[in-house]
């Protein structure tokens, strides 16, 4: 009952914005607000209400309602330490992205909003799912309000991102369709029960050379989504001409909701099929990892350079869960949150910049720090954030995954390793093209102001808070990942 | 003619009668609306007698036609998409296009009552009556009101209609030489080789079908009469006609004994993907609404094939779920084009959606749910129809990959159709000048019915697969011998 009622808190915002009729333009960016923090309080009432945190059962909280008996279709939706981590950071997203357009949406604002809303709407659903068709659904009711948010809200070149963005994910997705059709029927044959829901579907024996087919369709929807190397064709243009709150929950949350299925669906299901698999996709991780790095280097704009560094960073946690130990796990989550924050801070500040500037191109930029000190700062800590800084979240995740991976791939880390280096060029010159040097123009530019620097701070201290201190975070989402790894790959 | 026999042909009788009755109103009173409502009435009788009167044990309904599950659910279809186009046709409107709207509902009628015939065919001369009774009625129904357009995309549908019957026929004659029966149960042998006369028989056979389900390389009639008939002939050729034609292809399909089928399966196979490549690549380029219907209507055809590939109830509950979801996804599309411009003025193109989502928000949001159950999106019926037609094709996994591939493509055109309506619309802040002719009173009601028939199907999918079940096994039993 507390899960569906936060499911469905955001969709009551957008019912309230619609029978708000000829005001709900200017309302829109309250009644979000609102609804979210709402939302925001009700997940934490729901994590508190069972007592002091301490050990629990498999679930927090756990919800089943029949919905299609006669397919084994139920609302079955799950709540633990991992769920609770991306809950947290997808409503804490949702808040950044509606602070970041206060400014930025003004016509048609409801219906971006609406769209925002229920964009999260599904987000929330992946997280929260435990039954594959529910899963599935949630999976798509991501994609149209996004297409929307880019298609009528975005940039110059916004037709053509919104398009490429929704076709690879389809196609993806209809591949991961086809797979769980398969589980779905293979299990039923052999037990006689027809059911989609995950901890059911969990242990079937699939027949040998079945297995690998089906993972690989699986996979192919999550990797379209993370983006994995081949596959991430559509992350730049997306990225690029989404308005800036589209880009925060593109980036912050969309990506990781790809990293997420591998996690929770796509190896725990198929264990028998991993080994094969393993190969390719440390493979694939490396390459992404490199190939992000180097074309983040010669980029000209803000946000496409944000965007590639996007897919070198998502290499890191695809390598984390093909090698799937304990220590590469938790440093997976960590960079998943961690990478987040980073990222949607620095779409945050993309758009800032490129509100107070009409640009995105770091070439018209320079000598920033002396005109916004302020915005350069945050830009400054973001792109340390990014490149791994210790002390900040990002290191975290990223320094987990290359320890808890050195045991079984060393080559694979010695060359995420490089990777890091990497990171750490196109970060400074990030920070060196924008910030350093003689000043582009005279500069006459409003500094940040409330609503963006409240914005920043709360992800700034987020990203020191687990850089710092993991160690809270860690438990919070050991006792998930344990089990995963138990019913998960066999090593 | 016994008395169960006499109760189990009711529905049929009410259609039939129906007509009559409402030939003889035409000639003694000048009413259009009382017509309409007459012809209304008939149909809903038809459609309360196809579900209440119970199935005909064994024996069939004389030579030519049946009353079983398939049959009951192949009238409810016909009846309910005969209701449908006929709210779409309404009252005479004032405006330059002259629509005495007193033939309309009698063609209406008429056409039901041949889509019911084929419907109810266990025998390929019953299925060729009732086909030659829908043909003439939507021939007429495609050319009037008289238009250089709409003569046009009748003279079209009635050539092409023709050459298909001839096919069809000479097929039925090649069988009948070699066989000796044209019962569909008795058109292949039971065990051993088939004979080739019959195999040819066959073929032409399916080609006659194949036609009047427009699937490719049959398709070519499709777009043309789809924009040039008026929008509620255009609505009865896409539900009524399609949907008659899938339902006998279904039981011929079913019917037949396996040894024969593989070479059936192998037919439609091939027609499945050349369907749904041709018809979605095809959809690509158009900018006029009624043609991307049109070819997306292939499309769907062709995925509707894929189910009928499997044998199994699984095949046939998926094949008759998909084609009441096309029917009503079809429909709520029409409509849509209707109420958006019932003087078909502009000619339903892309442009005329520009901005929809602006100037008429809930039409603009019903159209989208519409594309979105064609193209296949969770909670609309459309994506359990599809999910229907994974689970019972999945053996056959090269022409998912197929449908797969389809489903992409078309994405990439309803996408187009809803961005055009996302859009801003062409006069910022002008008025919309009223429509000349305005829209059938029918259709607001008949818009909703479809919208909230999309979603019933869409989330509550329960109750539909039971009933379509229960139709597949019965029909898979076995067929009432003569």
């Amino acid at each position: 009952m507390t899960l569906l009622v936060l499911l469905s808190l955001p969709l009551l915002g957008v019912a309230t914005m619609v029978a708000l009729g000829a005001r709900r333009d200017r309302l829109a960016r309250w009644v979000s607000l609102a609804a979210l923090l709402l939302d925001l309080a009700w997940l934490l009432a729901a994590w508190g209400w069972q007592g002091h945190f301490s050990r629990y059962g498999e679930w927090r909280t756990e919800c089943l309602v029949p919905w299609i008996p006669s397919f084994g279709v139920s609302l079955h939706l799950t709540l633990d330490g991992l769920g609770l981590v991306m809950l947290l950071l997808a409503l804490g997203l949702g808040l950044v992205a509606v602070l970041a357009s206060w400014r930025e949406i003004e016509r048609r604002a409801a219906f971006f909003h609406c769209n925002l809303l229920a964009c999260l709407t599904g987000v929330l659903g992946v997280f929260l799912a435990r039954d594959l068709f529910l899963f599935y659904t949630c999976w798509e009711l991501m994609l149209i309000p996004m297409y929307f948010m880019i298609g009528v809200h975005g940039h110059e070149n916004r037709r053509v991102a919104a398009t490429k963005f929704f076709l690879f994910t389809q196609a993806g997705g209809l591949l991961m369709l086809l797979s769980i059709v398969g589980v779905w029927l293979c299990h039923g044959q052999q037990t006689g029960v027809y059911t989609f829901d995950l901890s059911a579907l969990l242990g079937t024996a699939l027949p040998a050379g079945v297995a690998p087919w089906l993972m690989g369709g699986m996979l192919a929807g999550f990797l379209v989504k993370l983006p994995a190397f081949p596959f991430h064709a559509w992350l730049p243009d997306a990225h690029t001409e989404a308005p800036t709150g589209g880009s925060v929950i593109l980036a912050g949350l969309l990506l990781k909701t790809g990293a997420y299925g591998l996690l929770r669906i796509c190896f725990p299901l198929f264990p028998q099929a991993v080994p094969l698999l393993r190969p390719l996709l440390v493979a694939l991780a490396i390459g992404g990892i490199l190939y992000g790095a180097l074309l983040a280097l010669a980029q000209d704009d803000f946000k496409r350079l944000v965007a590639y560094s996007s897919v070198s960073h998502l290499g890191y946690v695809l390598l984390a869960v093909a090698v799937w130990s304990p220590m590469a796990l938790a440093g997976a989550v960590a960079l998943m949150v961690a990478h987040g924050l980073s990222t949607g801070a620095l779409f945050l500040l993309a758009g800032a910049l490129g509100r107070r500037l009409h640009t995105r191109r770091l070439e018209r930029m320079g000598g920033l720090w002396d005109a916004v000190p302020r915005l350069a700062g945050a830009v400054l800590f973001f792109s340390l954030a990014s490149l791994g800084l210790p002390g900040l979240a990002n290191f975290a995740g990223e320094a987990l995954i290359l320890f808890g991976g050195f045991g079984t791939h060393p080559l694979a880390v010695v060359l995420g390793a490089a990777g890091l280096v990497l990171a750490a060029v196109y970060s400074l010159r990030l920070v060196q093209r924008a910030l350093h040097g003689p000043a582009g123009q005279e500069w006459h530019l409003a500094d940040l102001d409330g609503r963006e620097g409240g914005a920043l701070l709360l992800l700034g201290a987020a990203s020191l808070w687990i850089g710092l201190y993991p160690a809270p975070f860690l438990r919070v989402i050991e006792p998930a990942l344990a089990r995963l790894i138990q019913s998960g790959g066999v090593l | 003619m016994s008395l169960a026999m006499l109760r189990a042909a009711l529905p049929l009788i009410l259609c039939g009668g129906g007509a009559v009755l409402l030939l003889l109103a035409m000639a003694l009173f000048r009413r259009p609306r009382g017509h309409s409502l007459l012809a209304a009435g008939t149909l809903l009788a038809t459609l309360v007698a196809a579900l209440r009167v119970p199935v005909l044990p064994q024996t069939g309904l004389g030579l030519l036609l049946t009353w079983d599950p398939l049959a009951r659910f192949g009238l409810v279809l016909a009846a309910a998409a005969g209701l449908a186009g006929l709210a779409l046709g309404g009252r005479p409107g004032d405006g330059e296009r002259d629509r005495e709207g007193d033939e309309f509902p009698l063609l209406v009628v008429v056409a039901v009552f041949g889509a019911g015939a084929m419907v109810c065919a266990r025998h390929l001369g019953g299925f060729f009556l009732g086909l030659e009774t829908l043909g003439a009625a939507l021939f007429a129904l495609v050319g009037f009101p008289l238009s250089r357009r709409s003569l046009e995309a009748a003279v079209k549908y009635l050539v092409l209609a023709s050459v298909a019957t001839a096919f069809f026929l000479f097929g039925a004659a090649l069988i009948f030489a070699q066989q000796g029966s044209l019962l569909l149960d008795r058109l292949l042998p039971a065990g051993g080789a088939i004979p080739p006369l019959t195999t040819a028989g066959m073929a032409l056979v399916l080609v006659g079908v194949a036609f009047k389900l427009a699937l490719v390389p049959f398709h070519l009639w499709v777009a043309d009469v789809y924009q040039g008939a008026p929008l509620p002939a255009t609505a009865l050729v896409a539900t009524l006609s399609k949907g008659a034609a899938g339902v006998f292809l279904v039981r011929l399909v079913a019917v037949v004994p396996p040894a024969g089928g593989r070479g059936i399966t192998s037919a439609l196979a091939l027609l499945a993907v050349l369907s749904m490549l041709g018809g979605n690549l095809l959809a690509l380029r158009q900018r006029n609404l009624k043609r991307l219907l049109a070819y997306s209507s292939i499309a769907q055809l062709g995925y509707l094939m894929v189910a009928l590939t499997t044998p199994g109830p699984r095949g046939v509950t998926a094949a008759l779920l998909t084609l009441v979801v096309y029917t009503v996804a079809v429909f709520g599309a029409l409509a849509v084009l209707h109420r958006l411009d019932p003087g078909e003025a502009a000619e339903a193109d892309l442009e005329s959606v520009r901005g929809l989502y602006w100037r008429r928000p809930v039409l603009g949001a019903v159209f989208t749910l519409f594309l979105l159950s064609l193209a296949g999106i969770p909670l609309t019926a459309g994506f359990i129809g599809k999910w229907a037609i994974l689970v019972a094709g999945f053996a056959r996994w090269p022409l998912l990959l197929v449908l797969l591939a389809g489903s992409v493509i078309g994405f990439y055109y309803y996408l187009r159709v809803v961005r055009v309506m996302a859009a801003e619309p062409r006069a910022a802040g002008e008025e919309e000048p009223p429509l000349p002719i305005r829209a059938s009173p029918g259709s607001g009601p008949a818009l909703v019915l479809a919208a909230l028939l999309l979603l019933w199907l869409g989330i509550l999918p329960g109750a539909w697969w039971h009933w379509l079940t229960r139709v597949a096994v019965a029909l898979l039993a076995g067929e009432p011998p003569a």
